[in-house]
């Protein structure tokens, strides 16, 4: 269900918006097909939340990430309770080069990803899927207004934009699904910071700019209002 | 001082003159990090700088900061400057030479430097006034002289500077010798033999012999591999040798039957007494070895234009104040980095860098007939064992008793964990401690 609206929605989307130039992929990184994807998802092995644990201290992954995933800092993405195709597809992508800020905070990720093998990338998702997001603890209350708006987004989307809620993939309360990573609880600044890559072209690892498209018309104010409308969320 | 000697400072300027000198940035005399209007006055002190590679292109930006009422003069042999870090990277072709490759534009126009492209050929400390190849005489009120390194050839039966340009080459200057030496590398015959000889201490980059030691294992690893690195070491220890052997144990089979790398100590005999350049032999203790490149870096003293000003001791190395780095045989001239005797501190660009931060603090405190401080340097050192593997070391010094020594407990090494991300980590560490250090040497 969920690929069918993000290839839908990708479908109504304006697909034919040039690639950028680079910054955030590495040149003839293979880009994902739905079917590429969805095969690749399907032939990994299964995770085992145990060896996860160990591999997420012995990969020193706890250094930036948190004891279980849960950022410690505003630098680094809180990655506890993940859905396991989300982290599988985001080692996959750092590892393959889809993802690729070279001297940058993600060459730290791709370098580690290329140490893993497939088993590996496996178990640490299935660690981080069994995690359970928690709100961030230094969100800023939005006024009513502007919480109002980002709820709507969120929940109802924006037709006149042709913005798909929120929810509709990454859950009703941010929890996210398959593919489609949680929100709930993210660290507002990398939550920014992805959506303004995604918005500005510099990233595309998403399939057919399943998520890229929906971040042309957002304004800076409604992105940093949606970030903390998110970290302040709880999947419970 | 005549206006003829140092025509550049101390003619009447006019906005044009400036403009000409500095760059338009010198126009805005106030600027962030320019010089003041009092660094144009005729009055104005002048510090003078022999060097414009990492310790003295650091002393000219730091001395900028500290004193916006000086003036700074650098002179330089060469247009460009090839950085020693990271120049292994080029022998295996993970770098190239380009991207290792400053000079000095920024330093002149952001902190209005003035910056003579020429050689130095003398000094008179008595008038104070340098002279150099093209009849230049300049001025100076300080001396700070930062001319790296020299080699003893001398030490070696049959070598000679002439055959470490054309057949052994030490690669330990970075420019034409690190490509030559990436040429041997890629023509050694599969099932050939590499041999890295380092030298005696005290020498600089103490863990590069070792470094370029992994590259090459690794580059064998990847395009040869029943060839082999030979290290013929004078020495029974090395810098940070624990973590860089247990790489070597991981990564090339250090110790094993099929090593990559096999490791003659000095008491093994691995000191080199002599070579043989047209039969490609070194002979040492241990016996003769045959290879198809050598890699000598030969024993070290302080650099030429340190022994020609007479800076140097018995030693061959710069004795200098430790607070200030202030020779102490030559009032008023400063020497910086590789070529002088800082005791605990290796002989690196980091250790230059950090040298360079005080004695600018230092000058400028003498100039402003302000007490000196108390020193505290740093230094740290990023190698790498593979393209992916790193090892580390790192420390911050003061002075006790009369000696510059690891403060506390703040020296370390990479420690060997069981943990496979530690050395992944700490190969990209370098990469960002690459790209900050040359910044905050060259811009």
């Amino acid at each position: 269900m969920l690929k069918r609206t993000l290839l839908a929605a990708a479908l109504i989307g304006f697909t034919g918006v040039a690639i950028a130039d680079g910054h955030g992929e590495k040149p003839h990184a293979n880009p994902w097909s739905n079917f590429s994807l969805d095969n690749t998802l399907q032939s990994m092995p299964a995770g085992d939340a145990t060896r996860g644990q160990s591999l997420h201290s012995q990969m020193m992954c706890n250094s930036c990430h948190g004891e279980n995933g849960e950022s410690p800092s505003r630098n680094y993405a809180s990655i506890n309770g993940q859905p396991a195709e989300y982290t599988v597809k985001m080692m996959l992508d750092y590892r393959d080069g889809r993802r690729w800020e070279d001297y940058k905070q993600a060459n730290i990720m791709v370098k580690l990803a290329q140490a893993l093998d497939d088993q590996q990338i496996a178990d640490l998702a299935a660690f981080y899927a069994q995690g359970s997001t928690q709100a961030w603890g230094y969100t800023k209350p939005l006024d009513q207004d502007m919480h109002n708006k980002v709820d709507h987004l969120v929940r109802k989307g924006d037709f006149g934009r042709m913005i798909t809620p929120c929810a509709s993939c990454h859950g009703a309360k941010g929890e996210g699904n398959e593919i489609a990573p949680a929100l709930a609880g993210q660290v507002p600044e990398y939550f920014v910071r992805t959506m303004q890559a995604y918005k500005d072209g510099a990233r595309h690892n998403d399939v057919n700019e399943g998520m890229s498209q929906f971040t042309h018309d957002l304004t800076d104010a409604e992105i940093e209002a949606l970030a903390e409308y998110y970290a302040s969320l709880n999947k419970q | 001082m005549s206006q003829q000697e140092n025509k550049v400072f101390d003619s009447k300027i006019t906005r044009r003159d400036l403009i000409k000198v500095f760059g338009v940035s010198a126009v805005a005399a106030t600027g962030l990090f320019g010089a003041s209007e009092k660094a144009y006055a005729k009055s104005a002190g002048h510090v003078v700088i022999l060097g414009g590679g990492i310790g003295g292109s650091t002393f000219a930006k730091y001395l900028r900061f500290a004193d916006p009422d000086v003036k700074i003069t650098i002179i330089e042999q060469y247009p460009e400057y090839i950085t020693c870090p990271r120049s292994n990277d080029v022998i295996v072709g993970y770098h190239t030479l380009d991207e290792l490759t400053f000079n000095l534009d920024t330093v002149k126009s952001k902190y209005n430097v003035n910056v003579i492209i020429d050689k130095v050929t003398d000094a008179d400390f008595d008038k104070k006034t340098v002279s150099t190849a093209k009849g230049q005489t300049v001025s100076y009120d300080k001396l700070v002289v930062s001319p790296g390194i020299d080699f003893k050839f001398e030490d070696y039966e049959g070598m000679s500077k002439e055959i470490a340009e054309t057949k052994i080459f030490h690669g330990y200057k970075a420019g034409p010798q690190t490509l030559a030496l990436r040429k041997q590398l890629l023509a050694v015959p599969q099932g050939g033999t590499a041999i890295i000889a380092p030298p005696k201490n005290p020498f600089r980059c103490p863990p590069g012999p070792y470094e370029r030691a992994s590259f090459f294992a690794e580059y064998f690893q990847k395009h040869n591999p029943t060839a082999k690195v030979i290290v013929l070491d004078p020495k029974d220890h090395f810098t940070k040798d624990v973590p860089f052997k247990k790489a070597w144990e991981r990564l090339y089979g250090y110790k094993t039957d099929n090593a990559l790398i096999e490791w003659v100590s000095g008491s093994e005999g691995g000191g080199v007494m002599g070579v043989d350049a047209d039969n490609m032999t070194v002979e040492t203790m241990a016996g003769t070895f045959k290879a198809d490149m050598i890699n000598l870096i030969p024993n070290q003293r302080a650099g030429k234009l340190a022994q020609k000003l007479g800076l140097t001791d018995a030693s061959g190395w710069c004795p200098i104040d430790r607070h200030s780095f202030e020779s102490t045989i030559q009032k008023e001239v400063y020497v910086l980095g590789d070529s002088t005797i800082a005791d605990a501190m290796p002989k690196s660009g980091y250790a230059a860098n950090s040298q360079a931060k005080v004695c600018a603090q230092a000058v400028a405190d003498t100039l402003k007939d302000r007490p000196l401080g108390r020193a505290i340097y740093s230094n740290v050192c990023y190698s790498l064992a593979g393209e992916n593997y790193g090892v580390s070391i790192a420390a911050i010094y003061e002075v006790r008793d009369g000696f510059i020594q690891p403060k506390g407990k703040s020296a370390g090494v990479s420690p060997i964990t069981d943990k496979p991300a530690q050395p992944i980590l700490e190969a990209v560490y370098q990469k960002n401690w690459q790209r900050e250090f040359v910044k905050d040497v060259f811009s």
